[in-house]
């Protein structure tokens, strides 16, 4: 990534931590996937978010 | 960042060898139509990128870098094709022999090779932009919006904001999907838990009436409360044992069963919704058709530039009547695309009242084992598979279509053994001996208990749900308010600088012109100012060359956006041809004035652009290659201008009639240019066919005005370094004029009927003598200046004979 894609991606990175919306951890997981040169599918940012959001569940 | 020091070209496109120094400044590439200028760019192209733009993409099918990039002659042999650039890293000063082969395209090598000279072809190799034909840049213009945002946010790079937009709202919408079942099996549970207790509301009092009836029969401590941790049948394996059933619950699971069976008003009428509106899509089938096109029209709507379909290849006779007929296909499939939706929501209530009738069969079921009616509990299952499997089938428009007849009939189709035997499985229950009151209590808290925990692992399930989607919102929300943040600025930025270049060009009749760019949903709305009538698409009113123009104007605004100070080298291919003299004049101004750092290469079939460009100063005398024509086996026939008489020279040994050829061509070319520049007057032709012997006399006797002039000018300011001057020039005039008169019976052969090619080498010898010391009359004396000379002022009112460099420099007016 280069240029205003990588401007952007950090404002979006850092809106998130800022904002407390969102999980650190989603946070991490997801700057870790979506900075990826293969774009990662759907499915795993969506394993991402429930990972990381709410309580584990029994 | 990159700049062109020399250009390599070997058995390449319709080149056979080539060698141009662009010296890393502003160079042109001249010609007529055919002569191989093109290939120039697309071996330029091919050193920075390994690709060739015009041999990819759209509307190039079957041709191929591979197969077509080598010259026709050597199209077997790829790996004779190949160009090497010496390259300059403007930032550090390196310099390298750049060499690529058409057998190998994505491998480089550098000579030498160092990490700064590496990075830097990489840079190019990732900038294809830098190489720009008209096509290409009229595409930024004429492209239908969600084209245009396609085009746009390649060049900038921007590409994968788009991807990431549209991966955040596909794992949104998935996430959305998993909440909306959640929610279905926490409702399906409490269903469950109420009917177990037999209560209506599951309300703590409610909830600790019932279950505290049970524990106190066996004597265990009553609850206070009933939370969703609440274990209540804690104690129970602690009491007297008993092989205990609950009857009652049972006979309310199988009697829940059958009231559903009997009726079930909400799958009825949303069935009827979803056979009705399936109803609608197969009366028409152009609806159907619609639907089925709508993705595939999406995505070819952006796609036509050109009158061919870019779906199935179809010629049609106008791009423009292609682009209609796409737009009024997707404007039917509207209305398509409102029932699908309608379609889909019909069927996702029908799916949750499945979904229902499912967790009514899986409570019912164990009881058909608990009276030996194993035949029941297997008809149960297979009905609840048919009905999961249904279900499936509801979920895609292709699938469910293939559903509809049952919907129709009967969706539930519940099994003709079940429909009697749920009324003996009734019975079978109602008949098992009553349990002690003690087993009733056990197996009822058992139950209550198996039931409660199901209860709060779906509410858990809808908690992670329902966070995960809040997580998910929260995530795309955020991407989406950040990427449009930083695209409204980028795009008023890019809006701003193209306005401001577009008036420089057109300053005299728009001088208040003002663009508009809109993005909007992965679209990209551009209008601009007409005549302050009001915002329209480009297309609209504004002429083609006025378009070209905007074309160049917002390829310029944006590389400069998206390069900033690593924009130095940009290679132009034809690509104002429809721009009139005026407005190229300006265009030569905005490139010098705003880029002063760029290398543009620029290619032209148009000789008056061409000076335009000298003239203006943006690019050099010498900084120009001029084909005179092409062949399939010797390639582009060429001429620069620094080396000319030096190739006459050699010609003269061995080919008179082809140093004849360039003599004449190149001697037309700077006649013209002189003319030019002295202002000198030659009678008007409207298809620019001017010949040499419109211009000989013409630049002769204006010289001789001028110099007059100098003269009379020094004389009046009674200054006598400027009279040497003028003398010594006069001097030098009677001298080139001499020799040309000498030989003016083959000069008037050559101006009059082409008869040089004829001449021996004896006789063309001193007519090439002499035409030379005629063009050195209107060179500075500096041989480092690359300009002719030149008058400042308006005619009648001259001020100046200059050169570029100022070692010339007269003064032409009178005290």
């Amino acid at each position: 990534m280069a240029g205003i894609e990588a401007n952007v991606f950090e404002s979006f990175l850092e809106h998130l931590t800022a904002s407390g919306d969102v999980p650190e951890q989603v946070t991490e997981k997801l700057s870790s996937a979506l900075a990826q040169e293969k774009f990662p599918k759907a499915d795993e940012i969506a394993e991402i978010y429930r990972e990381g959001s709410g309580d584990p569940v029994a | 960042m990159i700049q062109l020091l020399t250009i390599r070209i070997d058995e390449f496109r319709g080149i056979r060898e080539l060698d141009l120094a662009p010296d890393g400044k502003s160079f042109i590439v001249l010609g007529p139509n055919g002569s191989g200028k093109s290939g120039v760019v697309d071996a330029i192209d091919f050193a920075l990128t390994g690709n060739v733009a015009r041999l990819s993409g759209e509307g190039t099918g079957g041709v191929s870098l591979a197969k077509h990039g080598p010259h026709v002659h050597r199209r077997d042999d790829p790996a004779a094709a190949k160009v090497t650039l010496t390259i300059r890293h403007p930032a550090t000063g390196q310099t390298a022999a750049l060499t690529r082969c058409v057998k190998t395209p994505d491998l480089f090598t550098l000579d030498p090779e160092t990490a700064e000279m590496v990075e830097a072809v990489e840079w190019a190799v990732s900038h294809p932009e830098l190489t720009l034909s008209r096509r290409e840049v009229i595409k930024y213009v004429n492209a239908e919006p969600g084209k245009r945002a396609q085009e746009v946010q390649a060049l900038l790079k921007l590409d994968r904001i788009d991807e990431t937009r549209r991966l955040l709202r596909s794992a949104l919408s998935k996430i959305s999907a998993e909440l909306k079942a959640s929610r279905t099996s926490v409702g399906n549970a409490e269903d469950a838990v109420r009917r177990h207790l037999d209560l209506t509301e599951l309300l703590s009092e409610q909830m600790c009436a019932a279950v505290n009836a049970h524990r106190g029969t066996l004597g265990l401590e009553l609850l206070e409360a009933v939370s969703p941790d609440t274990k209540l049948a804690e104690g129970v394996q602690g009491a007297p044992a008993g092989g205990g059933y609950d009857k009652a619950s049972a006979l309310r699971d199988v009697d829940a069963l059958s009231a559903y069976i009997a009726e079930h008003g909400g799958l009825s009428a949303a069935v009827e919704d979803l056979t009705a509106a399936l109803g609608l899509l197969e009366a028409d089938p152009t609806i159907l058709d619609a639907l089925k096109h709508r993705h595939l029209v999406e995505v070819g709507l952006p796609l036509v530039s050109e009158a061919v379909c870019p779906l199935c290849d179809q010629p049609w006779q106008d791009a423009g009547d292609l682009r209609a007929h796409l737009e009024g296909k997707l404007a039917r499939s509207e209305v398509a695309a409102s029932l699908e939706e309608r379609i889909k929501k019909s069927a996702g209530e029908v799916v949750e009242e499945l979904q229902r009738v499912r967790g009514l069969i899986q409570t019912a079921q164990p009881h058909a084992i608990t009276v030996e009616r194993r035949g029941d509990h297997a008809a149960l299952h297979d009905w609840s598979s048919d009905l999961s499997a249904f279900e499936a089938n509801l979920g895609s428009l292709e699938t469910l279509r293939n559903e509809a007849s049952r919907l129709e009939t009967d969706p539930l189709q519940v099994p003709a053994a079940l429909k009697n035997a749920l009324g003996e499985l009734r019975s079978a229950i109602e008949a098992l001996l009553d349990q002690s009151t003690a087993d009733d209590a056990r197996t009822a808290l058992t139950i209550a208990e198996e039931r409660w925990t199901q209860l709060r692992q779906a509410r858990a399930a809808k908690a992670k749900s329902t966070a995960a989607y809040a997580t998910a919102e929260a995530v795309y929300r955020a991407y989406n308010e950040v990427a449009d943040k930083a695209l409204t600025e980028l795009y008023e930025t890019v809006e701003s600088k193209f306005g401001d270049y577009y008036r420089r060009i057109n300053a005299d009749d728009e001088s208040a012109f003002t663009a508009g760019l809109s993005p909007s949903a992965g679209k990209l709305d551009l209008e601009v100012d007409f005549y302050g009538l009001g915002m329209f698409p480009p297309m609209a009113y504004h002429s083609e060359g006025h378009q070209d123009g905007m074309g160049v104007c917002l390829y310029l605004a944006l590389i400069d956006q998206v390069l900033g100070n690593d924009f130095r080298l940009a290679v132009m291919d034809d690509v104002v041809t429809s721009v009139d003299t005026n407005h190229r004049r300006q265009f030569c101004n905005l490139l010098k004035e705003v880029f002063p750092e760029v290398q543009f290469i620029i290619t032209t079939h148009d000789e008056v652009w061409a000076r335009q460009m000298q003239s203006s100063g943006l690019v050099d005398r010498h900084s120009l290659a001029r084909f005179h024509g092409w062949s399939v086996d010797g390639g582009p026939l060429y001429g620069s201008v620094g080396d000319f008489w030096e190739k006459i020279d050699a010609d003269l040994d061995d080919d008179v009639p082809g140093a004849a050829h360039k003599l004449r061509r190149n001697l037309e070319a700077s006649m013209a240019e002189i003319a030019a520049g002295l202002q000198a007057r030659v009678t008007y032709r409207p298809d620019n066919s001017h010949d040499l012997s419109m211009f000989f006399n013409s630049v002769k006797g204006r010289h001789g005005d001028l110099l007059k002039k100098a003269a009379s000018s020094a004389s009046s300011w009674n200054n006598n370094d400027a009279k040497q001057q003028v003398d010594a020039l006069k001097a030098e005039r009677t001298q080139a004029i001499l020799a040309q008169d000498g030989e003016n019976w083959a000069i008037n052969a050559l101006v009059h009927s082409n008869d040089w090619a004829a001449m021996s080498k004896a006789d063309f010898e001193p007519v090439v003598e002499a035409c030379k010391q005629f063009t050195e009359l209107f060179s500075c004396s500096n041989p480092d200046c690359d300009s002719w000379i030149y008058v400042v002022g308006m005619p009648g009112s001259e001020e100046a004979l200059r050169c570029s460099c100022g070692t010339l420099n007269i003064n032409l007016r009178r005290k």
